[in-house]
């Protein structure tokens, strides 16, 4: 495959960067017109660069872009289905177009109309000509086509072509993906619950806390990924040790009831939350490096990329480990005894309130690196545990509050299900049939799918 | 019913923690003679019953909890539930009275099947149940604790609540009736303490007292002198007494051996979740099934060498 | 720093609408949470049933605004229904997942695009409720009212017709809150509170006091939701967020959970607080007090949200029952 394409637009990837430096790189043009808009470059490196300029880049003028309103999945980063077009934007002679935008909160989508652009000049992945937007309330965004001249362009296939079964496959897989984080995310919920009684609301705190805390090191101190994701997972295993002995231990001295505890996890997450906005701003943002990866292995209909196929294999390993580790070690029994009857854990020798920290510390580590796999998989934001916390909730009901197996078991059956419905469901809604399950499985079972039946008296 | 100066040598302390020792001539005993012709064996049938339970299993797991094949409880006589731990009583209890389902078999109330039948419905046609762990209603007074317990209340349906005049005649009723009874507990001066402030052993009065409330025909005690000190367990027991003097059905679960010969009229053994034995509380302890089922365990209890 | 302004702002915070809304959905909050002991993290789903019940039937329907009123009361009454069938059975958190779940559900529903033409999507819906400031027998822009010293209490005719119906509403609420937990079946909801069994025991059916509780506690909300949406002559669906119910649960454990003026006292001084913290930091930075380093005007907001987390959190650990509160008296503090 020739060598000779490059990235059509600098800048703000799919979604614009918090970090200081990209997104003003983005616009090196007239400043922005007042509003939100939506707008980019489109340029293309030659297939016989310029020898004195290596890097310079060809504008596109004159190419036609067009916004729709959209139905978007969930977490923003593909599109599914098209809805109404608002207009089209043109590009200028460098190549920049600008589409303002309806004020206010919005899913949409940007087409390029390949026919518009000029000959030998096409698309790298066909499946790009439709990027997804999702725009906050006030926020504009620069979108990124990734044109590129001769060989590297292919011809566009629209994805929605493909017949349901093949969709339905890839979704699985995104799914099974999604699913992996959600557990990853669901243990700790899972077992806190299971040993304190304790349904921490905060839970999904832990979660963005720990995304940030990576995503602090890799882009402002320049770490990599992989240590910056280390780094953020002792940390973030820390503070889940020091909430715990600093907020939650002494209640449970205190006999604090299980309603007024889930009042201060509220109120707990309430904090963290604005803190991290406070500290990191509202614009989602993409970990410095694996931000984007053009390259992907195919099997049969589903491609992947590398670092969908490492987010998956590596989840599953440690799921896999922990499951075994709550089974066979001295450790994990001990927390599932505690997790099955503290008291009586208790008068077996077990020290209870160790175990609980460790819980707490385990589950956090835990949270964190399912937390950077998300922010890597999708993007960082101050809201990212938020969205996640009612997936993870359905999960861990759906497979049993406080058992540990049930969270994992759970997690991959709503990440699944949720991508999966979306072959015909809108997925703005994804949550409502997670949702939905939960609901149908607590009428039925309200012990969850692997909880046991509770005795009374 | 009793005037309640006839009740004074219960003393009037603190909830009747007097020590006066009640003699049975104090509360004559309706069924002394309804046991004179049943035979001492598991499920014996008794002339009157008014709890029958046939077949009952509870399974949690792999674990059979209960599994009692037939068990009948006489009418206006006092019944002692005791066993091991572990043996089931309590998953027994909860059966009996509504608080859990059983997976096979049927409980019969008064000639009517009751299985699955929710607790304030059985509540509601007169069996009333205590707890093991106390649940008196703490952020409520003592006297609300004992008007909660009153019932048809036309004020608590939440549309006639809105409407005082519907619901205060009935309400100074039940109040009367109330002191009534906390008097014959030797309650009224704390009627307006939080129940939450009370001691054990006035947790275990009040829920007695409030259990009353309801014009039980049976009563059911999940043991009711657990953690009571011995003087007021002299108090509790007068109590029960005069429940049954009052053609109150009484089954209790008492680990206490002392306490189940004192007033029990019939004894139920249960051990694995099986009747093991059933007999007159004199002759139990002897029977070599119930010393099997106790070996090892608490044996000292039955031969009454235990201490509280 | 401008004195005057930031006392007037924050006096008026706290008899205004927005401190209105927040004292009908706490009074529903209190009677969940604090007299029956359940878990209601939804709140802001019964007001946004009321606000687009009303909202859409009037808009989209045409019917008149009191129609509009009762389908809105009828939306809310079915939602209690749908989140209580499932879940009034089962251990108290699961109602508290259910509810924070189902809020956002309707949220992300009324917002879904697709449906724009049925609930008005991202936009909402705007301009339904006219009717309700031509009932006003003020004139609406006037301004009535008087200034004591700095403190300006002067408002437009449409915001006291607004504050006037408001705290209407909320005296007769507290009128009927006050009949219903001291009558027999407020007695029952509180004996719910402290022991479902015991109370189960004693031949009350456990189930239809929750429902009646939920549901009228969720009507609270409902009636707070079409307040909200009648007074802005609006509905957004990004207003009907979870963290307006955190502020209601707030509100009410301010003032005091199980306590009928709890949270009519919870909302007032919640909002004057709010005010009083925001204004004077606003000021702080207009006026260079506060370096730009630490706070921007937009932090100021988010820096509110965070003492509103820090300041539930140590009511709940330090004063559960509520800045005037009883210690006796806590509704919620011991439970197990």
């Amino acid at each position: 495959m020739s060598r000779w394409y490059l990235f059509g637009l600098v800048g703000a990837a799919v979604l614009s960067l918090a970090a200081p430096t990209s997104a003003d790189a983005a616009m090196p043009h007239a400043p922005l017109p007042n509003g939100q808009v939506v707008s980019g470059t489109l340029q293309f490196k030659p297939e016989t660069p310029d020898p004195s300029a290596p890097n310079a880049r060809t504008p596109v003028e004159g190419a036609v872009v067009e916004v729709f309103g959209a139905t978007l999945s969930i977490d923003g980063r593909k599109v599914e289905e098209l809805g109404e077009l608002l207009g089209s934007a043109t590009s200028d002679a460098e190549g920049t177009f600008v589409f303002e935008m309806p004020a206010g909160a919005g899913d949409y989508a940007v087409r390029l109309v390949l026919e518009t652009l000029p000959a030998g000049v096409g698309l790298v992945d066909a499946t790009k000509q439709t990027l997804p937007v999702r725009l906050a309330e006030g926020q504009s965004k620069a979108i990124l086509f990734n044109l590129a001249e001769g060989d590297a362009a292919t011809a566009g296939v629209p994805s929605r072509g493909d017949p349901w079964y093949e969709r339905m496959a890839r979704l699985a897989v995104n799914g099974l993906q999604f699913g992996l984080i959600i557990g990853m995310c669901a243990i700790g919920l899972s077992l806190i619950y299971g040993t304190t009684g304790l349904v921490n609301f905060a839970h999904s705190e832990m979660i963005t806390l720990g995304a940030v805390l990576a995503w602090m090191f890799n882009v402002t101190f320049g770490v990599p990924l992989v240590l910056a994701a280390v780094l953020a997972m002792v940390i973030g295993a820390g503070a889940g040790a020091l909430i715990d002995r600093g907020l939650w231990r002494p209640l449970r001295k205190r006999n604090t009831g299980l309603i007024a505890m889930s009042i201060v996890s509220i109120g707990l997450g309430l904090f963290m939350q604005y803190a991290i906005l406070y500290q990191f701003g509202d614009r989602p943002a993409k970990y410095a490096d694996y931000s984007v990866q053009t390259k992907s292995i195919s099997f049969g209909p589903i491609s992947l990329s590398p670092k969908e196929i490492i987010i998956m294999v590596l989840s599953a390993l440690i799921l896999v480990a922990v499951a075994l580790g709550l089974r066979y070690t001295r450790l994990g029994k001990a927390m599932r005894a505690v997790s099955d009857n503290p008291d009586l854990a208790a008068s077996t020798g077990i020290d209870v309130d160790r175990i609980i920290t460790l819980v707490w510390t385990l589950g956090a580590a835990l949270v964190t690196l399912g937390a950077v796999f998300q922010g890597v998989s999708e993007t960082v934001s101050w809201t990212m545990g938020q969205q996640l916390l009612l997936l993870v909730f359905a999960s861990v009901t759906l497979g049993g509050l406080g058992t540990a197996f049930g969270a994992m078991a759970g997690s991959i059956i709503v990440g699944v299900a949720i991508l999966t419905v979306t072959v015909w469901w809108p997925s703005e809604l994804q949550t409502v049939p997670a949702l939905f399950l939960m609901i149908v499985i607590l009428m039925v079972r309200p012990q969850g799918l692997f909880g046991r039946r509770e005795r009374i008296g | 019913m009793p005037e309640s100066d006839d009740f004074v040598e219960f003393g009037k302390t603190a909830g009747g923690g007097g020590a006066g020792r009640v003699r049975d001539t104090d509360w004559p005993n309706p069924a002394a003679h309804a046991f004179d012709d049943c035979i001492e064996e598991p499920g014996s049938p008794k002339p009157d019953p008014i709890l029958v339970a046939t077949g009952v299993q509870r399974h949690f797991g792999g674990l059979t909890a209960v599994d009692v094949a037939t068990m009948q409880i006489q009418r206006g006589a006092i019944t002692a539930l005791i066993g091991p731990n572990g043996a089931g009583k309590t998953t027994f209890f909860n059966l009996l009275s509504g608080f859990d389902r059983p997976d096979q078999g049927e409980v019969y109330f008064d000639g009517a099947r009751i299985t699955n039948v929710a607790p304030h419905l059985l509540a509601k046609r007169g069996m009333v149940r205590t707890f093991q762990l106390t649940k008196v209603l703490a952020k409520l007074s003592v006297l609300e604790n004992m008007k909660l317990a009153g019932q048809l209340q036309a004020g608590e349906s939440m549309w006639k609540a809105l409407l005082p005049p519907l619901w205060k005649h009935q309400e100074k009723a039940i109040e009367a009736k109330a002191l009534e009874i906390l008097d014959e507990f030797n309650m009224v001066h704390m009627q307006h303490e939080f129940a939450g402030a009370l001691s054990g052993g006035q947790r275990k009065l009040l829920e007695m007292a409030r259990s009353m409330m309801t014009d039980p025909q049976v009563i059911m005690l999940d043991e009711p002198m657990a953690g009571v000190n011995p003087a007021l367990t002299q108090s509790l027991l007068g109590h029960v007494k005069r429940m049954r003097s009052q053609g109150i059905t009484v089954v209790f679960v008492e680990h206490d051996m002392d306490v189940v010969r004192d007033i029990s009229d019939w004894v139920v053994v249960m051990a694995e979740g099986i009747v093991v034995a059933e007999g007159r509380a004199s002759s139990v302890g002897a029977n070599p099934a119930v010393i099997d089922a106790y070996l090892g365990t608490s044996h000292a209890a039955l031969t009454g060498e235990h201490t509280a | 720093m401008d004195w005057s302004l930031i006392i007037s702002n924050t006096f008026r915070s706290g008899i205004t609408q927005t401190a209105i809304i927040y004292i009908l959905a706490a009074i529903g909050m209190n009677l969940h949470v604090g007299y029956t002991g359940l878990m209601n993290f939804g709140q802001v789903g019964f007001m946004a049933v009321g606000a687009y019940g009303v909202g859409i039937s009037t808009s989209y329907y045409d019917l008149p605004l009191p129609v509009g009123i009762l389908v809105g009361l009828g939306c809310g009454v079915v939602l209690a229904l749908l989140l209580g069938m499932p879940t009034l059975r089962l251990r108290a958190d699961y109602l508290g997942i259910v509810t924070i779940a189902a809020a956002e559900i309707i949220r992300l529903v009324m917002k879904y695009q697709k449906f724009k033409d049925w609930s008005g999507g991202t936009n909402g819906i705007n301009g339904f409720a006219d009717d309700f400031q031509a009932w006003n027998p003020m004139t609406t822009s006037a301004k009535y009212g008087f200034e004591i010293g700095p403190l300006d209490l002067r408002f437009t005719g449409g915001d006291l017709w607004e504050m006037a119906i408001g705290w209407t509403l909320v005296l007769l609420a507290v009128l009927v809150m006050w009949r219903l937990v001291n009558s027999p079946w407020g007695r029952v909801l509180k004996s719910v509170r402290e022991d479902e069994n015991a109370a189960r025991a004693m031949g009350k059916s456990i189930f239809r006091f929750k429902m009646q509780s939920l549901m009228l506690g969720g009507l609270f909300g409902t009636v707070a939701g079409m307040f909200y949406a009648i007074s802005n002559n609006s509905v957004q669906p990004d207003n009907y967020s979870r963290a307006f119910t955190f502020f209601a649960l707030t509100v009410a454990i301010l003032g005091g959970l199980g306590r009928v003026w709890g949270p009519v006292i919870g909302g007032v001084l919640f909002w004057m607080l709010l005010s009083g913290v925001e204004n004077l930091l606003k000021e702080g930075v207009t006026n260079d007090h506060i370096p730009e380093s630490i706070m921007d005007g937009v932090q100021v907001g988010q820096v509110r949200f965070m003492l509103v987390g820090l300041g539930l959190m140590s009511l709940m650990i330090f004063r559960p029952q509520g800045i005037f509160g009883d210690k006796r008296e806590i509704a919620i503090d011991a439970r197990k």
